[in-house]
């Protein structure tokens, strides 16, 4: 499987290890760093964290650091049919089915049910099958609302 | 083997529980195209390993995990999987399906299917990870003995602790009815269940309280632009339909039960007649505006039919339409409530809701003409919870309920009115009603079941209008809706998507010019039928009634034209039969109970019976097999089997 991956330049720091939602990352602390190709799920969060730039995308390409505050978020359009492939693919757990509006009501949207949790991977938007959702910058960059 | 095909993951895998080893299974692209996924991968996989001589509960008798071509691809509605096997209640071949999220996991971990032969020495669960099968204690981890839903958390909980974080993941498991061989115990996998024929007693026999999957495997389409273009018309297509985009999202298949009073098509008192005086206490509508908190789907579905329902305070399932009417009806109870509370019960536990209800209804009958002293009787549902219980748990009157209607009326007598085909009991069609419908309960592969029986109600009265009571064509649809439902399975897509065949006009007009006209026409087409049948690659296109096609191609990228699917659905269901005719499977084996084809349902309209026999001499015209219901071995040539 292709997979994010760490290079030399690792200080072992461990920022990507503690932040990676699915525990792929190990090392020992000041020391290299890896990552466990089996499990990764190619969020590259591990990439936008990394301070000393060590980490290469699953192609192979270097990232860059990116700080949370310019992290993108997922906005869920009218055409959204409820159907949970973005719920399921979500590796924080962030998105789920909206609530229905009124008692009998059946056109359920998914909603970004803990936006502080959100680490604009997009992977929600790869796995949306009719283009209903799409990465926004939050136009403010006021700080985003407490964990529900 | 690796696979020029897009969908698939190109690997099938043979699990030993026994010396728990694996191997590969071989599984090359010509197997691909003829046996697309799903059922009729299982079907070929059955066809390779039993020669007839097997017992369901033998180590021999592989339990077989298999997804479609499309899971994963973000095609609608193509969130299932498919679990086939020998059955413990049928002695035959047969599949369950089921939604939730497993299928896809199971791609992700690089599987098309897996084949789980042997047997655990000790309680066991199985965790797979990318393709490697870890075996974890069921006894040391608390598993064995927990009912459904507490086994999947406790079954999370031990994942997230191993692995330090919440990855995600798929998992099915089986209840105390699996672990004690309910011959009708189910496997649940999140919600969902693959409720039917007994696959969960196999699993508990097995000593496999559950499997966990999960995997980091990309599933690819082929034409990823034309896929998704595709995907979102299909979308609309679905939500736009009147049946998927209005009734099954509103009242999911609970809806039908007015429409089946209506038509005295609901079967009650265990099938002596088909109205229930207190139906709208029970009925779709009563359960949507009093019950209902949301509606709920399977990963990947813009429909979702699933009911979530408020119980003592707490959302659990609501009832689907055959739960629904042989837990009301059918025991003529008209508590709704209380059905909600043996719905959940029943889940709980992990037995089929269906052959639970239609076993309770013949032993109280029983009970009443004097043949078994249960204590059980018609209107009293209210200690049903206490029973079902011990079915469960193998006790007291219980043990015997556990081996259902058909094995009990052999012990007892009564078989005139156990309500099963093959062992199998009937869903809450009444088929005297819907006589094609009782065609398809007698021929179905796996027995007493509605959707693989050909769903004929749905032109007899809950979708079209054509004559309930004519033999007439009913054969031959019978014959296609089985072989496209087949086909649409294997691909992994769910049966509902298939309402889309009926174009909107004929359902929002019932009294319209067109749907009258094709109403009265149908029974007249059975020519037609059966030429489409006999020569289905002559159709070398794509429909718009059947979306499904198209979306396969843009996947897989194999060719899949309206004819080529039709044929797919055919080899697959033929193969099923043929394996279960090595087990000795045959026309006197395609019956229903007496209650069904010699007494009227209406005294006055001696035509309210199943005329079996008539439509079971064209079905087996039609299928190519011989008047002994085996197929001939012309039709096993032309279909590619032999």
């Amino acid at each position: 499987m292709a997979a994010y991956s760490i290079t030399d330049k690792c200080i072992g720091c461990g920022t990507c290890a503690n932040s990676c939602p699915v525990g792929a990352i190990r090392g020992q602390r000041k020391a290299l760093h890896s990552i466990d190709a089996d499990i990764c799920v190619r969020c590259g969060l591990c990439g936008r964290l990394c301070p000393k730039g060590a980490i290469l995308d699953e192609l192979g390409n270097r990232t860059t650091r990116i700080p949370k505050k310019s992290w993108a978020h997922p906005v869920f359009e009218e055409t959204c049919a409820g159907c949970s492939l973005c719920v399921v693919s979500c590796p924080k757990n962030c998105i789920r089915i909206g609530d229905p509006a009124y008692q009998g009501d059946t056109h359920m949207r998914a909603i970004l049910s803990h936006p502080a949790d959100c680490i604009g991977c997009g992977l929600c938007v790869k796995a949306c099958p009719i283009d209903a959702v799409h990465l926004e910058k939050a136009a403010s960059e006021a700080k985003e609302p407490a964990q529900t | 083997m690796p696979t020029l095909y897009s969908g698939y993951m190109g690997k099938v895998v043979e699990l030993d529980l026994s010396s728990q080893t694996t191997r590969k299974y071989p599984w090359t692209d010509e197997d691909r195209r003829k046996f697309i996924g799903g059922k009729i991968i299982a079907a070929k996989i059955l066809s390779d390993l039993l020669t007839g001589h097997e017992e369901p509960f033998s180590e021999e008798n592989p339990l077989i995990i298999s997804t479609g071509p499309l899971t994963g691809t973000g095609v609608p509605c193509s969130g299932r999987f498919n679990i086939s096997a020998l059955s413990p209640q049928t002695g035959l071949v047969t599949s369950s399906n089921c939604g939730g999220t497993f299928g896809l996991f199971l791609k992700k971990a690089g599987l098309d299917a897996i084949i789980i032969r042997g047997k655990c020495a000790e309680h066991t669960w199985l965790e797979i990870d990318n393709g490697r099968f870890t075996f974890h204690s069921a006894d040391d981890d608390g598993l064995w003995g927990l009912n459904v839903t507490p086994s999947q958390e406790r079954m999370a909980a031990l994942l997230e602790e191993k692995w330090g974080a919440k990855r995600k993941f798929g998992q099915m498991v089986i209840g105390p009815a699996g672990e004690n061989l309910v011959l009708y115990a189910g496997i649940a996998s999140d919600e969902r269940a693959a409720g039917r024929t007994g696959l969960g007693a196999l699993m508990g026999w097995k000593n496999l309280k559950g499997i966990s999957v999960t995997g980091n495997h990309e599933i690819t389409v082929a034409s990823p632009e034309k896929n998704k273009a595709w995907n979102k018309k299909f979308f609309n297509i679905l939500r736009n339909h009147p049946l998927t985009g209005k009734q099954m999202p509103r009242m999911g298949t609970a809806g039908l039960v007015s429409p089946m009073q209506m038509r005295s098509m609901l079967a009650t008192r265990n099938f002596s007649a088909g109205q229930f005086e207190h139906f709208d206490k029970v009925c779709g509508e009563t359960l949507a505006e009093q019950h209902n908190i949301v509606n709920k789907g399977c990963v990947s579905c813009p429909i979702r039919c699933s009911r979530t329902v408020n119980l003592d305070g707490k959302p659990v399932k609501g009832p689907e339409l055959e739960t629904l009417g042989l837990l009301s009806a059918n025991i003529e109870n008209d508590d709704l409530e209380l059905v909600l509370r043996l719905n959940n019960e029943l889940d709980e536990l992990g037995m089929d809701t269906i052959s639970c209800a239609g076993t309770i209804a013949w032993a109280m009958e029983a009970n009443e003409k004097g043949l078994w002293d249960n204590g059980l009787s018609f209107g009293n549902a209210e200690e049903l919870v206490q029973t079902i219980r011990d079915i469960a748990q193998r006790k007291g009157i219980g043990d015997e309920l556990a081996l259902g209607s058909k094995r009990l009326a052999e012990r007892y007598g009564g078989e005139d009115f156990a309500i099963q085909s093959k062992g199998l009991e009937l869903s809450a069609y009444e088929p005297r009603r819907a006589v094609g419908m009782g065609l398809g309960y007698a021929v179905s592969n796996r027995g007493g079941c509605h959707l693989n029986g050909g769903y004929l109600v749905i032109v007899e009265g809950l979708g079209l209008f054509i004559d309930p009571q004519t033999p007439r064509a009913k054969a031959d649809i019978t014959m296609m809706f089985q072989d496209l439902m087949e086909a649409v399975a294997a691909a992994g897509q769910c049966l509902f998507s298939t309402y889309v065949f009926f174009p909107s006009i004929l359902i929002t007009r019932p009294n319209g010019p067109v749907t009258t006209v094709l109403n009265k026409a149908l029974p007249h087409t059975g020519g037609v039928f059966r030429a489409i049948n006999k020569f289905p690659l002559a159709i070398q296109m794509h429909m718009p009634i059947l979306p499904h096609t198209k979306a396969f191609e843009n996947a897989t990228g194999m060719k899949m034209k309206m004819g080529d699917f039709i044929r797919c659905g055919e080899r697959g269901y033929t193969l099923d039969r043929q394996v279960s005719v090595r087990f000795g499977v045959g026309a006197k084996d395609d019956k229903l109970p007496k209650r069904l084809t010699d007494t009227p349902q209406d005294p006055n309209n001696p035509s309210t019976k199943v005329p079996l026999d008539t439509m079971k001499k064209t079905y087996y015209q039609a299928r190519g097999w011989t008047q002994e219901g085996r197929p001939k071995v012309s039709t096993l040539k032309k279909l590619k089997i032999v």
